[in-house]
């Protein structure tokens, strides 16, 4: 029972599994980072190399990927700071959590 | 890194065609990145204070404000010493430039692409009360200033973004027709492509471990290279774009002046373009050229060299910015420990054309530290010219 809820489960802290494969992937594809594969999804973006501007060309990719529109006020440096945390941004903006605004 | 600090290739859709060069994919580059510097510019969450602020490649870390605000009073002094009195700051951003040469001259007009930019920009001046007006155009579309005369043009850490040298042609072509006929052209902040091999193998060097083998580094390295999205230039293929457009016109291809060392004042320069080259090379006094290694040796025995003369030229001095600057030159096996102290030796072998310049200096003379473009970027050139205020009293 635990382990199939625990699986089943969008944990909020490190975003859900699919996304952050496709997100990893997006990064990787682009190169907005370099050695995206040597990152753990927590790791820091900014840390690794990432300024403002590669921050704001990877979130229109993401957002021209999954045909969704993030708004702007959403567009933070803890938002886009990681692959855990980019990921979470899209769930929250494809459920509608976080609407455009 | 860049200004508000860029790296970036514009987005995934048009990645793909991002190497052919029809006028339609020039126009998807520039709407791409038109597209970029909008979001960037409504991002204030993002952005904030952080605007002006340049994250260095190698850390990830802010560059020291110390370093930035020295990198802008040197853009700032190279605008200031052509005595610009109509200024055209193409490519203004944010207005980092614009604020502080704006209220040294008789008119300024900038121009942006971005519409959120041009609209933040207009708020700044109104708030600073900032000598300058602003306008949404292209840098190859500028009717909007048709009829209007420049003196000084400005284009500083723009031409990265620009999808191909022939649309820097374009641009030149465009900014002649509003240029007066003894204008200057500052295409500042350059990135060089003979250096890029050498930027990006600083950068993975800073990231990599004391134990990483050579051969591990220069792949990164190599990788970062090719999937870096910003135009690139040498500066050769500045003096060729400038001949096709004024072939009358002289360039100087100035090194960085600054104290500080970083990938602003290692791998950037500032292309400096007199329309006219008469009036710059009539002004200049060559009375004595020296080969650096073969006539002297040393910044003391240079400097001597002129003393009592008007000016001249110290020739290929080796550069102590620049340390390795092709792959092929790179032994793969040491590990970067072993790497970083030859790079320390050779270093210590050559040059801080910061320094040498200073030197002069303290001895009257104006001091340009130059690339030829003809010779290899390891080595630069020194114009020095005895200071006008030494010559009449």
């Amino acid at each position: 029972m635990d382990d199939v809820s625990e699986a089943g489960r969008a944990s909020p802290s490190t975003g859900p599994p699919e996304l952050v494969a496709e997100v990893r992937a997006i990064l990787a594809r682009n190169a907005f980072v370099e050695d995206v594969d040597r990152l753990a999804d927590e790791a820091n973006l900014f840390d690794a190399g990432m300024n403002s501007l590669t921050a704001v060309r990877m979130a229109l990719t993401i957002e021209d990927h999954f045909d969704v529109l993030f708004a702007d006020d959403a567009l933070t440096r803890e938002s886009l700071g990681s692959i855990t945390a980019l990921a979470r941004l899209l769930e929250a903006t494809l459920t509608g959590d976080v609407g455009p605004g | 890194m860049t200004a508000p600090t860029p790296t970036g290739a514009p987005t995934e859709r048009w990645a793909s065609t991002s190497c052919s060069t029809g006028v339609d994919d020039e126009d998807q580059h520039i709407d791409a990145w038109r597209r970029i510097f909008d979001r960037h510019a409504r991002s204030a969450a993002l952005t904030g204070d952080l605007s002006n602020v340049w994250i260095s490649s190698y850390t990830g870390e802010p560059i020291p404000a110390a370093e930035m605000d020295e990198w802008l009073d040197a853009t700032s002094d190279l605008i200031l010493r052509c005595r610009p009195r109509r200024v055209l700051d193409i490519g203004c951003g944010t207005g980092l430039v614009m604020s502080r040469v704006a209220p040294a001259s008789e008119r300024y007009v900038g121009v942006d692409v971005s519409p959120q930019t041009v609209d933040i920009l207009r708020r700044r001046i109104a708030d600073e009360g900032i000598p300058a007006e602003v306008h949404l155009a292209r840098a190859d579309d500028l009717s909007v200033l048709a009829g209007q005369g420049f003196d000084t043009i400005v284009l500083n850490s723009v031409v990265q973004y620009f999808p191909s040298t022939a649309h820097l042609v374009s641009v030149l072509r465009e900014v002649s027709g509003l240029a007066e006929q003894a204008a200057t052209i500052i295409i500042g902040d350059v990135r060089n492509s003979a250096l890029m091999e050498a930027f990006h193998l600083d950068v993975a060097l800073a990231r990599s471990s004391p134990d990483d083998r050579m051969r591990g580094v220069l792949d990164r390295a190599a990788r970062a290279r090719r999937t870096d999205p910003e135009l690139v230039l040498h500066p050769r293929e500045i003096v060729e774009a400038v001949a096709l457009v004024a072939p009358q016109a002289t360039v100087h291809i100035a090194l960085k002046r600054g104290r500080y060392e970083n990938e602003l004042s290692r791998f950037r320069y500032d292309a400096v373009v007199t329309l006219d080259s008469a009036e710059e090379l009539g002004a200049m006094r060559i009375d004595l050229t020296l080969d650096w290694g073969r006539d002297v040796h040393s910044i003391a025995d240079a400097v001597a060299a002129f003393d009592g003369l008007r000016g001249g030229i110290v020739r290929g001095v080796p550069n102590r910015r620049t340390g390795w600057t092709a792959f092929a030159d790179v032994p793969l096996e040491p590990t970067t420990r072993e790497f970083m102290e030859l790079q320390e030796q050779r270093a210590a072998a050559a040059v801080d054309p910061e320094v040498l310049c200073r030197a002069f200096e303290h001895s009257g003379f104006e001091a340009r530290p130059s690339w030829h473009p003809g010779a290899p970027c390891e080595v630069f050139d020194v114009i020095v010219q005895h200071g006008e205020e030494q010559r009449s009293p």
